[in-house]
């Protein structure tokens, strides 16, 4: 393995991160003049026209963006309109609770899959299987939200077992990684159910069989290992889809993280803030899928070629 | 949301009989076709089948709960909700916008997805190059974030939600179909058919697309339950359907803030989303496993 | 760039430990937790137009007079400012406390005052630039006197010293920092709590200030949460992780009054709800007798009753009791009469084949019940019959089409947080409702030049009646706040919606 190709792919994120950088720029701009909001209504005529010069709102569109271009190449991201100070920080200080919310929701997810989906394999066509396919499903079908605040009125108010929301200590995880882990729980559970059953008629199977090795404890290791790779596939795909999509379970759980500030900076056109927070997410995915593709390397070696 | 990782596979054109064998013999499959042809006969039939005007308030009546609790009525069999109105006859009509948006978006996105993933596919060189592009650039905004700037620009309504999912949702349609055509294109007979001449346009229509359609079927129909859900998620973000128009996700969204003290309001719309959601995701799982040869 | 800023971390894990701290019970009885229904939108108390927002920072900074509703009717009472005098209402005379200290430990002086009001002036940027326009100078001739000169007389003047924008900045400090940005990230006010912590979307926390001129601030800490989502806010109310929630729905006061350790309470806003009409000649509201016909469609009293649960007063007025100048004729006289409705509607040559149509906005959990208000709205005019569409938009949305004037023909709005009927001229009415009265632009011009107290009130409620009759602005409801409370504290709540951690106390 040279280390020219994580370089490479990051090369090849320049035109991507480039054409992302200005559909949302056009976008955004269509969406119309900010300065609506950044002024009280009885301020007079003059003063708002002050205020459209003071951030060259009054310039067309290209030329915004070629400014704003210019900026960034020169290392400056701009200032967020709604908060009046350095849009960068604004976005980076979402970033740990965004990173730990995903990873909650993960972990979530890996831990109802992981034995639902053995049992449901080993236990094929059973009654238990049945059910647990259809839970697995149905906390696909329910809109976050609605799970979300269930979760709230039944763990947080009727239960009391943890705090119903903001972004506390641990147990302030629980309730917001259960509503986003459900959704990708059913499609685990169904990948590591269909990854053991794969392997439960092959050859080698027998063979362990007939030396005297438990059934269960063959299937598991070799399924398991089949399940791996796709699994992965499947896990950082979804990471990915969390970073910045998580804005729901965030609004519900008022959890700071980068979903919320993204809502609020595109409902006040907070140009700069919505472009930077694309830009970290695209690298965070970035960064994802360098590590993916380096874990699939370490667990299958023949991918080392 | 889940741009689809595996590949699907690019097998032969659906055939009938095989088919309703196979959907016999997966009662997953059967479940889930009921579910949706239940919702799409009450959809084009919720004229007939509601018992009242689905817009008529009347504030002395809100908050009734279901018939078969105290204080409920027998001709508000759901209840209503916080205006009065039945939500019985709220979620039959209900029914009729959801399913439309999740169709006609889901329409919409595959008939972009199909003409990029052709025109990528069949073009190549610099064309290829340009719509991959593109494609990688949607990948990596956020979709959600992406509907949202969208639905700024459209305004809410059905028109325009429609217009803002598909606008999201094309990419997995055009990546399937792209990759179709490009083995299809190598396949020997394809190869054949270009040797003796066959012009481009012809070739795509007797021999690509028939090829490429049974995984366009399952991306497509899987996209439906997508879409509800995602109307439910910009309904709770303030870009959903407007009134008069009724539709569940407005409906939970609406109806959310009653959870605790009318759980009704909320609970019945949501019901009917996730059913249906479930339905087609069983029907689409059911579609997938057959038309995959690998698990045959 | 250091794109892992260790701050970062340990703010986010600071955050984790504090609120770990708060949810202990007993060390929480010295914490007091309010939950807002969003987050603020900045420190600077000249850069932002928002009621939740300034209702954090009275706790940090504080105005030169405040705002005293309690008896019913609006006084000013000495703040940082011990009294104040004039003679003509153009030149005024500030006398300023000299016991007060900064929360860094410098001495507030006179030109403190003189540098917060300057430099709103100056900076074009800030949302409140024109907060102080009417100020043609400020003096301070020594450092507890504040001259300030208008620009005519001003009978308004001490209504520029409280709300947005009024919280006094320390020069030296701010000089200090080397511009806005830097001061922001530590301010620094004179208020009874300390700025310590601002964690975005989430809460802001401050500290008991222990050199506060007022004496010992009752709270070690406050910590002011935004949770949006109502169902959540009330949540928390009723498992004891807040003791404050604002908003909250009338369906669920019974189950916080049911719920051991929680209660609602009710009370009087400066605020109203209303139907804004856009009267241009491209509009069936162009028609003064469609207007009158809207007016006496809706059944208020029913609104009242059945959407608030009785929790406010119809009126076909702009202003509650309190606030000076109101017109108390329009909030008594208020006529539902649907057959004169229908009748108007034919008089206008709409027969019932034929139907008016109109489209209302509202948004949506931005007041209390506001898009449920519109709909009933749009049933009543629908039975007298017009054609109704209503259009449900996220504050935000809504707020910014509002200021671009994107809306149909009516839409609803809550003005509040004023301290004067005048406010009533504020508003750019041909730009917003494309209207224009010969009458009424005399009335303002006239109140820009009052040259007394009484003069400003008689000419504001003249305007106001014209308003009302016109039906440029349709009066609906005096809405009541209701928030929920813990029995952890002792509260009632603020006609102007500011929660002063000073306020509230313990049993």
């Amino acid at each position: 393995m040279t280390k020219r190709s994580p370089l490479r792919a990051l090369l090849q994120f320049v035109p991507v991160l480039y054409i992302v950088s200005l559909v949302v720029f056009v976008l955004v701009y269509l969406t119309g003049d900010p300065s609506a909001l950044l002024i009280p209504e009885d301020a007079s005529e003059a003063d708002r026209l002050a205020l459209i010069t003071a951030w060259g709102l009054d310039q067309p569109w290209y030329t915004q963006y070629l400014h704003y271009m210019a900026n960034i190449l020169s290392g400056d991201f701009g200032v967020s309109y709604r908060y009046g100070t350095d849009a960068l920080p604004v976005v980076l200080e979402r970033i740990p609770a965004t990173l730990t919310l995903t990873a909650g929701g993960l972990v979530v997810a890996i831990l109802i899959a992981l034995p639902t989906g053995i049992f449901a394999a080993l236990r094929r066509n059973s009654l238990p299987d049945f059910a647990i396919s259809a839970v697995t499903v149905l906390g696909k079908a329910m809109p976050n939200f609605w799970v979300g605040i269930m979760l709230i009125l039944i763990f947080g108010v009727w239960l009391r077992l943890v705090p119903v929301s903001g972004s506390g200590g641990f147990a302030h995880l629980i309730l917001p990684a259960m509503t986003l882990g459900t959704g990708f729980a059913a499609e685990l559970t169904k990948l590591i159910r269909s990854s053991l059953l794969e392997v439960m008629g092959q050859d080698y199977i027998r063979t362990a069989r007939a030396k005297g090795v438990p059934e269960t404890l063959v299937v598991l290791r070799h399924g398991l290992r089949n399940a791996l790779i796709p699994a992965l596939t499947m896990t950082s795909l979804h990471a990915i889809a969390l970073l910045g999509g998580a804005l729901v379970t965030e609004t519900v759980f008022s959890w700071p993280g980068l979903g919320q500030l993204v809502v609020q900076a595109v409902y006040v056109k907070d140009m700069a803030v919505i472009q930077i927070a694309v830009f970290v997410i695209t690298i965070m995915a970035l960064t994802i899928n360098l590590a993916t593709d380096a874990l699939y390397r370490l667990i299958d070696p023949r991918l080392r070629h | 949301m889940t741009p689809l990782s595996l590949p699907i596979p690019r097998e032969t054109r659906i055939v009938i009989p095989r088919l309703a064998q196979s959907l016999l013999s997966n009662k997953a499959g059967v479940a889930g076709l009921l579910i949706v042809a239940m919702m799409v006969a009450v959809a084009l039939a919720a004229d007939q089948l509601a018992p009242l005007d689905p817009l008529r308030r009347n504030l002395s009546l809100k908050l009734m709960p279901p018939a078969w609790l105290e204080g409920g009525d027998l001709r508000h069999l759901l209840g209503t909700d916080s205006q009065g109105r039945d939500l019985f006859s709220r979620i039959l009509f209900g029914a009729r916008t959801s399913l439309a948006v999740g169709v006609a978006a889901v329409a919409l996105s595959s008939l972009i997805g199909l003409a990029l993933g052709l025109v990528a596919g069949m073009a190549g060189g610099k064309v290829d190059l340009l719509i991959m592009r593109l494609i990688d650039a949607m990948l990596a905004i956020p979709t959600m974030l992406f509907m949202l700037v969208v639905a700024l620009v459209a305004g809410s309504g059905l028109l325009p939600l429609v217009v803002v999912i598909a606008a999201t949702n094309w990419v997995g349609a055009a990546r399937i179909v792209r990759a179709d055509v490009l083995s299809v294109k190598e396949m020997d007979y394809v190869a054949a058919a270009r040797a003796l001449g066959a012009r481009p346009l012809g070739l795509l229509l007797r021999h690509i697309l028939p090829n490429t359609l049974s995984s366009f079927v399952v991306v497509s129909t899987m996209n439906v339950g997508t879409v509800i859900l995602a109307e439910s998620a910009l309904s709770f973000l303030g870009f959903g359907i407007q009134p008069p128009d009724i539709s569940w996700g407005q409906m939970l969204s609406e109806g959310r803030q009653y959870l605790a003290t009318s759980w009704w309001v909320a609970t019945f719309p949501g019901i009917a989303i996730t059913l249906t959601v479930l339905g087609v995701i069983l029907l689409g799982d059911w579609l997938r496993d057959h038309l995959d040869p690998r698990l045959d | 760039m250091p794109l892992f800023r260790p701050t970062y971390w340990s703010g986010f894990i600071l955050s984790a430990g504090l609120a770990l701290a708060s949810m202990a019970g007993a060390a929480a009885a010295q914490t007091l937790t309010i939950a807002q229904g969003n987050d603020i939108l900045s420190l600077d108390p000249a850069n932002h137009g928002n009621n939740s927002t300034e209702s954090a920072l009275v706790n940090i900074y504080e105005y030169l007079v405040d705002k005293d509703f309690s008896q019913g009717q609006l006084r000013f009472t000495p703040r940082l400012a011990r009294s104040w005098s004039t003679e003509d209402n153009v030149r005024w005379t500030f006398k300023l406390r000299d016991d007060v200290l900064w929360h860094n430990g410098d001495r507030f002086t006179a030109a403190d005052v003189k540098f917060t009001i300057e430099r709103a002036q100056q900076d074009k940027k800030l949302i409140n630039a024109s907060k102080f326009r009417r100020i043609k100078s400020v003096e301070a001739p020594d450092d507890t006197t504040v001259v300030i000169e208008t620009d005519r007389p001003d009978t308004l003047l001490l209504h520029y010293f409280v709300g947005n924008g009024a919280g006094i900045l320390p020069k030296a400090a701010f000089e200090k920092a080397g511009g806005k940005e830097e001061f922001f990230k530590k301010p620094v006010g004179t208020g009874p709590y300390v700025f310590e912590q601002w964690i975005k979307s989430d809460q802001v926390i401050l500290s008991r200030n222990p050199r506060w001129w007022g004496g010992t601030p009752k709270w070690d800490k406050v910590v002011i949460r935004s949770i949006p989502e109502t169902t959540t806010r009330v949540a928390e109310l009723l498992t004891g992780g807040v003791d404050i929630a604002v908003n909250i729905p009338p369906e669920d006061i019974a189950r916080l009054n049911d719920n051991k350790g929680t209660r609602a309470i009710t009370f009087d806003i400066a605020r109203n709800i209303a139907l804004h009409v856009r009267t241009g000649k491209d509009r069936v509201t162009g028609d003064p007798k469609l207007r009158e016909a809207i007016d006496l469609a809706i059944d208020r009293d029913a609104i009242v009753k059945q959407v608030l649960e009785g929790h406010g007063k119809p009126t076909r007025g702009f202003f509650p009791p309190a606030i000076p100048g109101f017109a108390p004729d329009l909030n008594t006289n208020i006529r539902f009469d649907p057959e004169r409705a229908k009748a108007l509607l034919k008089e206008a040559g709409f027969d019932g084949r034929k139907r008016p149509a109109i489209k209302i906005s509202t948004p949506s959990g931005r007041y209390v019940k506001d898009r449920e208000i519109v709909e009933a709205v749009g049933g009543y005019l629908e039975d007298v019959g017009f054609r109704v569409q209503v259009e449900v938009l996220d504050w935000t949305v809504y707020n910014s089409r509002l200021a671009g004037d994107g809306f149909g023909e009516l839409y609803l709005w809550g003005m509040g947080s004023y301290t004067d009927a005048s406010s009533i001229f504020v508003q750019d009415f041909k730009r917003h409702y494309d209207w224009s009265d010969p009458a009424f632009e005399d009335l303002a011009r006239k109140a820009g030049n009052a040259k007394t107290e009484a003069e400003r009130i008689a000419l504001s409620q003249q305007a106001q009646k014209i308003v009302a009759e016109q039906r440029v602005r349709i009066g609906l409801l005096l809405p009541q706040s209701i928030y929920g409370v813990s029995d952890r504290v002792v509260y009632d709540g603020r006609f102007d919606e500011m929660i002063a951690a000073e306020d509230v106390g313990r049993p």
